[in-house]
């Protein structure tokens, strides 16, 4: 037996709460190089995710799997018997779309705020006018998100 | 110690069984992108655990899992040892899976999975570990660890089997899991026993399903008597892996799904909240094999024997219609998720099996018999030897060919030994092939 037992959570939530913040003092105060890197490359993973609709864990549960018949103590740290649908994030995306973009398509935010991210974890970060306007937009994009996500998790 | 102190000392400690590990030449390949993700993915957890306060449960949760998760990750390296399975297998799988994976995220050149290879006591333990938890916070580069049955370790012609797990790992890649679910798991779920839960239900009960299905009901009615939503859902993604297999590895992949999934379980009829019966499984494959034109294949063959030997396996894998009831999916369904899935595969880089002609296939036949690796070497004995590039693929189908032929005296004389040996010499014909390619390979370069 281990010493602890419990169902697997769904942290997407505080996981995106967290980047999203980050996200936000990227912008403010852009910092290229590996420090930005995982928090930029895990919310474009999430932009992904949000574009083809792509919310789900899924295992890769090898070829044949055996599950203890009910009655039977189950090991392991985690519980999971079937492939869940991770829902949370998403409404605080959509109310962070429809609030700071309006009407623009889910291919069309995700490809202009991968553009964005990808030019913060360069160090080529352009100075015009029409730039800094998009940066601000995907700033307020992601501090909407965050609120959306802590608002949901008080 | 609180937990955030706790933490922040687990962090150092997986950092120094890093440095532990790989101080030992564990394995070859990537262990430098490694270390570099590693280190990075914990220099930035650290940075996050830091101002934590402690109030903030739900973050020192996560963290404790992230940390976790690191552990783990580094114990699996730690178990890799270079012997314990056929790296040359390992080179060719990469090469299938790597195009697939790449995800087009915000740093150019570092959007590749890192793969990590390592074996696992078991035969259930063939399996891709695919960092894909959407509530996992620390992810730069993917680490996708396969995992190898130890004592499998020489069977490259089982392995074919992974064929099927790359179907798992470009399911975790959006755009991909996008296209499949669209385009070759809907036209599956559009009809059939297996369209609704409730029609899944009635279809276990059918008067004509197999006896052993009618008795695992009275034997275990809580566990197999009900189907869920998520449950078909799973379903059919093992469905779809499944054609990926067929359509990625080609006849081996057929040969080594039948070995294997028959003998963890001979009645075929056992399956659970991931995996369907393995009966409907095979009748799937057996309508892809007809759509694929495979059991015609062998008239094609000119060879006599090899001809024989292609039928004979024909026969053996694919030969049988199926039965009523495993019966799920009809011929036009099956031929648009199998064409579907090849335009998908074809689009990513990825190359879908093509069946060898006589003058690809007989000569690693014949090596095979002489008890040669079978590759593409010039064994003419010419002063300037003209090594081919041949698909490891086919290595793998010509293996499975003379296994067929083996065990057909292998079941007069009782001596199984034959299977190790036939893989043993695979391997090596595949370990000798990667040189003849690398050596085209730069021949070519050099020519540009």
């Amino acid at each position: 037996m281990t010493l602890l037992s419990m169902y697997k959570r769904d942290d997407s939530r505080t996981v995106y709460r967290i980047l999203a913040e980050q996200a936000v003092r990227y912008f403010d105060h852009p910092s290229p190089g590996t420090e930005s890197k995982i928090p930029l490359t895990n919310l474009s993973r999430l932009l992904q995710r949000y574009r083809y609709d792509a919310f789900s864990y899924d295992d890769a549960p090898g070829i044949r799997e055996v599950f203890k018949t009910k009655g039977e103590s189950q090991g392991g740290e985690y519980v999971t018997t079937s492939a869940k649908a991770s829902l949370e994030v998403i409404p605080a995306l959509e109310a962070a779309h429809a609030r700071v973009y309006q009407a623009i398509s889910r291919e069309d935010l995700v490809g202009s705020l991968m553009t964005l991210l990808a030019l913060l974890a360069s160090s080529t970060l352009p100075d015009d006018q029409d730039t800094k306007q998009r940066l601000a937009k995907a700033r307020l994009f992601f501090e909407t998100l965050s609120e959306g996500l802590k608002k949901r998790n008080a | 110690m609180n937990p955030k102190e706790f933490l922040l000392h687990e962090c150092e400690n997986v950092l120094a069984t890093l440095q532990d590990v790989l101080r030992h030449d564990y394995a070859a390949g990537s262990s430098k992108e490694f270390y570099n993700e590693f280190c990075e993915r914990l220099n930035y957890l650290k940075s996050l655990i830091d101002p934590v306060e402690l109030t903030d449960i739900s973050a020192l949760a996560l963290f404790a899992n992230e940390v976790s998760v690191l552990s783990t990750l580094v114990h699996r390296i730690e178990r890799s040892h270079a012997g314990e399975f056929p790296w040359p297998f390992t080179e060719y799988l990469k090469s299938l899976a790597n195009p697939l994976c790449k995800e087009h995220l915000v740093v150019q050149d570092e959007d590749e999975p890192i793969i990590r290879v390592y074996a696992e006591g078991g035969l259930f333990s063939y399996q891709i570990n695919l960092e894909n938890d959407l509530s996992v916070l620390n992810v730069g580069r993917r680490i996708f660890t396969i995992v190898f049955p130890r004592t499998l370790r020489h069977h490259v012609l089982l392995h074919a089997i992974f064929g099927h797990e790359i179907g798992h790992a470009a399911w975790a890649v959006p755009q991909h899991k996008s296209a499949l679910k669209g385009q070759v798991v809907e036209p599956l779920r559009e009809a059939g026993p297996l369209n609704s839960t409730s029609q899944a239900k009635n279809w276990l009960k059918q008067s004509d399903a197999p006896a052993a299905i009618v008795e695992l009901l009275e034997a275990y009615p809580d566990e197999y008597s009900d189907i869920s939503p998520n449950q078909l859902d799973s379903w059919f993604q093992e469905f779809m892996c499944d054609l990926f297999g067929l359509v990625t590895f080609g006849p081996s992949f057929l040969a080594a799904h039948q070995t294997l999934l028959l003998a963890l379980d001979p009645s075929g009829c056992l399956w659970g909240p991931y995996h369907p019966p393995y009966v409907c499984r095979r009748v799937m494959l057996w309508r892809a094999c007809q759509h694929l034109g495979w059991p015609t294949f062998p008239a094609g063959i000119q060879d006599r024997e090899l001809r024989a030997s292609c039928e004979g396996f024909v026969k053996k894998y694919s030969g049988e219609a199926p039965g009523k009831w495993e019966d799920i999916f009809s011929q036009e369904q099956i031929a648009k998720a199998v064409d579907a899935l090849r335009d998908i595969l074809t689009k990513a880089g990825t190359s879908c099996y093509l069946m060898p002609d006589d003058p690809t296939l007989l000569p690693l036949v014949k090596m095979l018999h002489g008890q040669i690796p079978p590759c593409g070497s010039d064994l003419r004995g010419s002063e300037a030897p003209a090594n081919r590039s041949v698909d490891f693929r086919h290595i793998l189908f010509a293996g499975w060919l003379v296994a067929d032929e083996l065990s057909a005296q292998a079941t007069v004389t009782g001596e199984q030994s034959y299977f190790l040996e036939l893989n043993k010499l695979c391997e090596m014909g595949l370990l000798q092939q990667r040189a003849i390619d690398r050596y085209n390979d730069h021949k070519a370069g050099d020519k540009h």
